[in-house]
């Protein structure tokens, strides 16, 4: 009996490890969009190699800016 | 000894519950982009006073003409998809002014109908995905599509449904229109 109480239990706390685990937020500070950044930042006559040193994260936009322009490309694709 | 084991299933059970509680105001899939691939809009016009305390009081009065606009969305993350048929309702008065801009919330299929269900408290966040934030008044509204008669309807938060105007459905689809969740990703 005892056990089984020990082997309900870890069973038991093994999932509500698993559980947690699966409620942390993913954060990605540095995402894989940085080339597009890095062709604006050199001019035409620099070495293609100074590209690589521009690797800067961008910024998330937020909840509202994105909403925003949602709502603003919606209504002008759908505008008479 | 069992005592011992037994409180300790307990407590492992309310961490339990107290994760599943967590984990709904969250849906985890980072974004780097939105796509619109689709968008429809209809008009309807206000029949009455709307119902006191409804998201619709104090911004239109009878016969008012407000348009709906949904559009279809995808997010994509290192150019795949990672949502699952996500969209934006909009509605607008004859002014132009927005009285709801709202993201979906859920999806039903009740035959001969399938409404889908736009919360004020759902939010997105690129390094996240979808964040519940329940801390804004909450404001649900509902587009209605009559599977049948393929007509639209809007239900307003306090449960009125007011009709398409027939004439005023305008749909576009196959659109590719991307937008940048990173400033400075343009």
């Amino acid at each position: 009996m005892r056990k089984w109480c020990l082997f309900l239990g870890l069973i038991g706390f093994s999932i509500g490890l698993t559980a947690c685990g699966a409620t942390e937020t993913t954060t990605t500070p540095v995402i894989s969009t940085t080339a597009s950044i890095a062709t604006t930042e050199f001019t035409s006559t620099e070495e293609s190699t100074t590209a690589t040193t521009v690797s800067e994260a961008l910024e998330p936009k937020s909840n509202e800016d994105l909403i925003a322009e949602l709502v603003l490309q919606i209504k002008n694709v759908l505008s008479d | 000894m069992k005592k011992i084991v037994l409180v300790m299933t307990l407590l492992t059970g309310l961490f339990y519950l107290s994760a599943l509680q967590t984990r709904a105001d969250s849906i985890t899939y980072p974004f780097d982009s939105i796509k619109i691939t689709s968008a429809y809009k209809f008009d309807i016009e206000i029949e009455g006073a709307p119902t006191a305390g409804s998201l619709l009081e104090g911004s239109v009065i009878d016969g008012d003409i407000l348009t709906v606009y949904v559009g279809e969305l995808e997010y994509y993350q290192d150019g795949s998809v990672v949502s699952a048929s996500p969209s934006i309702l909009i509605v607008t008065d004859a002014l132009g002014n927005d009285l709801a801009s709202f993201l979906i919330n859920s999806y039903a299929l009740q035959d001969p109908l399938e409404s889908f269900s736009y919360g004020s408290w759902i939010t997105i966040d690129p390094e996240v995905g979808v964040i519940k934030d329940f801390t804004v008044p909450l404001f649900e509204v509902s587009v209605i599509h009559m599977l049948l008669t393929d007509i639209y309807q809007f239900q307003d938060d306090a449960g009125t449904i007011f009709p398409m105007i027939p004439g005023t459905f305008v749909s576009e689809t196959g659109l590719d229109i991307l937008i940048s969740a990173y400033a400075g990703g343009d």
